[in-house]
């Protein structure tokens, strides 16, 4: 009997495919369902008795990118149901949908342990940081795909719950993880480099070890207009308060510091110092307004030219992950905005 | 990184840095050339009132970036 | 150039009466060694306090490892050993010269720091490193002077360490080598693509003055210059201080010079090593990037080009400017290069991006973390670590057991490309 139950699963979509509304309805907060909706019902057919869609948690792309809670919020619909596994979107190359897709099958498969699964176009946005942490299955960019791509989850995530080990062409569906490890090889890294060189040379097939990535790159934000700017200081050189009273590291950075200026006309070694193991800070060291170039700002503050922000924002930047990179980055715009700076000088080592 | 997240929530940015290709490859729109890596705000080999001339114009520069108008990732000088 | 290499494989080492080779085993006088090094002590201000001789399969690690130096010594009249360093300066590269090979001096550092590395002689540590299956002599040495500074300590190191390298291999040279390599790029090959081998020798964003580097000159302002391969190999180039995964043994026995020595004439011909490093303003890096471009596509006239760097950051972001305007110019390159753990991905893996650096091979993730098995013996200290960057961690007792990360352990992540560890996709 236990052969032909179905798998109990519980699926995630936003308020477009949960036939709720398009962009007007965005704001939907998070609600569940009972039995399957939309997509979901493709799901159950396509697997011909194999997947039972128990529940359908939908939320609206803004509510769940707007609201910090919404993430908890749609765990705990799911929980309820207590699915054997999670299926969400696909989302194709949606952004917000993508991002809400990925997030909840990462937080699903870290506090419920069991297995999900979601579907994204190759250029989505949430691909890069989520392809590491689940199994995402490569669909077209639009619902085009759906039909192509629903069955294809469905089966992945039915083995997993099962158990059953994949195909070549199942495992080929999904994205690579893209981590990364040591191991030793046959020949030195001189020898590798060197016949990559003459296969280059000749026209032969060889595979670069490190592949670059172009980065997102984010447009520019509008200009100031002139009259004073409020202006703050920031760097990544790795500015901290004499005596490193906040234990800032030197590298490998998790957070970053605030250092009070509204005292000081310029920055002395008195009161700051330098730690940062990424280059020889002897020089900044003697005199941080080389880092930080506060003296100057206060200049250019009594001219009228700009208001300083009374704090400088510090990190090392080095050997820092991108994640905690980004996190930094956005706690310090979080506050800038707060503040109402308008504009930032950043120092970079 | 940082520079990124700040122009992302509108706030221009002006990186004053030396490694120019790393920064314009990570996000910043506004790259002000400094002349060293161990100090890009100053230069030891100057006198001080040099020394602090160098830092006004690389102020100054930075302030007529976060007012310039840009399309792409650019470096103003 | 012409360099005739005499060698003399190392299969085992032992204190005994008289300093020599004899079948594979290389002999030391303990006290004899002691004796010729007292003038040196004297002159460059440090007294070597401790010796030990390190096989590999042993329960042995070697701790606050500073430098690795080959045996080397230049036979026949007149011949000067690293000049500029240990001898009036004159060049390298031509004649004939000793080598004890699978066996290097290992330099034991009494300074802290944390780019000090460490060796283990057995268990997965020892598999990842070409120095797990040497064997060496290591040697610590402390200043006479207490208040002797850092730099001038590291000075004597280094002379100290090739100096040692020097009496042993002068010492083995009496009897007949094993092995004799000629080193020449003649007859040069015709119709073979010309291939030069684009190597840094140090990095500026940490550097001292009155550094011994290449032939004795501390390259502050070095501009991109030309070597023989033989220059290299013979002792011109020898490591900076601060240790990135680079040493002195990896410049003398260069894995990149070496394999386009065994390629030359048959499918490239060996057109030249170029030396460069990293400065660290706008300008002398702008230089330095259009004096190499124009040394390799101009001068050498060379169709291939493979580059390596040192340090991180800067050489990296170097390294590619290099590429890009070497492939500009129809040089077609290759690199080899570090990487970092960053956020666990493939994608985030050095600083710098350049879509023209598409043949890149990988000396390995350098922060990535092991564990090390305990060793009965220790050699270079007592303790050692912390290896993170939290404030709070102590160092701990240097025989148990420890987590580390590669580039912390001696040749595992060699900038020069010397190593087999490697990235890869998983």
């Amino acid at each position: 009997m236990s052969e032909t139950q179905p798998v109990r699963v519980v699926h995630y979509i936003n308020q477009f495919f949960g036939g709720i509304g398009g962009e007007e309805q965005a704001g939907t907060p998070p609600h569940a369902k009972e039995g399957s909706v939309g997509p979901g019902r493709l799901l159950e057919m396509s697997s011909q008795g194999k997947i039972k869609v128990i529940g359908t948690v939908i939320c609206g792309d803004n509510y769940f990118v707007e609201n910090e809670g919404a993430l908890d919020e749609v765990v705990k619909l799911i929980e309820q149901f207590k699915p054997e596994g999670v299926l969400a979107g696909p989302a194709f190359s949606a952004g917000r949908y993508g991002e809400a897709s990925a997030s909840v099958c990462k937080a699903v498969q870290e506090r419920l342990n069991i297995p999900v699964i979601t579907g994204l176009g190759p250029d989505s946005t949430a691909l890069e940081t989520y392809r590491r942490y689940i199994p995402i299955v490569r669909t077209g960019t639009s619902a085009v795909d759906m039909k192509n791509s629903m069955p294809v989850m469905g089966t992945i995530l039915y083995k997993t719950i099962k158990g059953e080990a994949l195909t070549e062409e199942e495992q080929e569906k999904l994205y690579k993880r893209g981590l990364k490890k040591n191991v030793i090889k046959e020949k030195n890294a001189a020898e590798r480099a060197i016949e990559m060189l003459l296969a280059k040379y000749r026209g032969e097939p060889f595979q670069t070890e490190i592949p670059m990535v172009k980065r997102e790159t984010v447009p520019p934000a509008p200009p100031v207009q002139s009259g004073p700017i409020r202006l703050a200081l920031v760097t990544d050189g790795g500015l901290i308060l004499k005596g490193n009273p906040e234990g800032m590291a030197g590298g490998r950075s998790k957070r970053y510091c605030r250092i009070e200026i509204k005292d000081w006309s310029k920055l002395s070694p008195d009161d700051v110092e330098v730690n940062h193991f990424g280059y020889d800070t002897r020089y900044v060291t003697e005199d941080p307004n080389r880092l930080v170039p506060l003296d100057a700002a206060r200049h250019a503050e009594q001219e009228g030219k700009i208001i300083l922000h009374p704090y400088i924002y510090s990190t090392a930047g080095v050997a820092t992950a991108i994640e905690d990179a980004a996190r930094i980055g956005k706690g310090i715009a979080q506050e800038l905005l707060d503040a109402g700076v308008q504009a930032v000088i950043l120092t970079s080592t | 990184m940082i520079t990124r997240e700040l122009e992302r929530v509108g706030i221009p940015v002006a990186q004053v840095c030396t490694v120019i290709n790393v920064a314009l490859e990570s996000g910043a729109n506004r790259v002000v050339p400094s002349q060293s890596v161990l100090y890009p705000t100053g230069d030891p080999s100057l006198e001080a009132e040099a020394e602090l001339a160098l830092r006004q114009n690389l102020i100054n520069q930075s302030i007529e970036a976060v007012q310039a108008e840009v399309e792409e990732p650019s470096v103003i000088e | 150039m012409h360099l005739t290499m005499h060698k003399y494989p190392v299969q085992d080492i032992a204190w005994g009466q008289k300093t020599g080779y004899e079948q594979g085993t290389l002999t030391i006088n303990k006290e004899e060694l002691l004796q010729s090094l007292s003038e040196y002590e004297q002159r460059w201000g440090i007294k070597v306090t401790a010796l030990e001789l390190v096989k590999p399969g042993t329960s042995m690690r070697v701790i606050n490892i500073f430098d690795v130096f080959a045996a080397r010594a230049r036979l026949g009249k007149g011949a000067v050993n690293y000049p500029g360093v240990l001898g009036p300066v004159s060049s390298v590269g031509t004649g004939t010269t000793a080598a004890l090979e699978q066996f290097s001096v290992l330099a034991i550092s009494v300074v802290p720091d944390r780019y000090n590395k460490l060796l283990d002689m057995s268990g997965f540590g020892s598999e990842l490193t070409p120095y797990g299956e040497m064997h060496h002599l290591a040697f610590q040495a402390e200043p006479i002077d207490k208040n002797m500074k850092n730099n001038d300590y590291f000075s004597a190191l280094k002379r100290m360490g090739l100096k040692i390298g020097t009496y042993l291999a002068q010492a083995a040279s009496e009897a007949e080598p094993v092995q004799i390599t000629e080193y020449t790029l003649d007859p040069r090959p015709a119709d073979l693509p010309r291939a030069v081998y684009i190597c840094m020798i140090s990095s500026h964003q940490r550097s001292e003055v009155d550094e011994p580097i290449l032939y004795g000159d501390d390259v502050q302002g070095l501009l991109p210059t030309i070597l023989h391969p033989n220059e290299m190999l013979d002792g011109a180039v020898v490591a900076p201080y601060w240790n990135l995964g680079i040493d002195t043994y990896s410049f003398q026995n260069n894995p990149a010079v070496l394999d386009l020595y065994k390629r030359h004439g048959r499918d490239v011909d060996f057109a030249g090593v170029i030396a460069y490093v990293a400065h660290v303003t706008r300008e002398k890096r702008a230089r330095s990037t259009a004096v190499i471009t124009n040394l390799v596509s101009n001068v050498l006239k060379a169709d291939l080009a493979v580059v390596s760097k040192l340090g991180g950051g800067i050489p990296e972001s170097d390294l590619l400017m290099i590429i890009e305007s070497l492939e500009k110019q129809g040089v077609r390159t290759s690199g080899f290069i570090w990487s970092y753990m960053g956020d666990g991905t493939i994608y985030d893996s050095i600083s710098a991006n350049s879509e023209a650096a598409d043949a890149l091979a990988s000396v390995g993730i350098y922060d990535d973390w092991l564990d090390l098995p305990p060793q009965t013996h220790v050699f270079g200290g007592t303790q050692v670590g912390p290896f993170t960057t939290d404030p709070n961690e102590k160092p701990v007792d240097a025989h148990q057991a420890l987590k580390v990360c590669y580039r912390d352990i001696c040749g595992a992540v060699s900038q020069l490309g010397a190593s087999r560890l490697a990235m890869v996709e998983v």
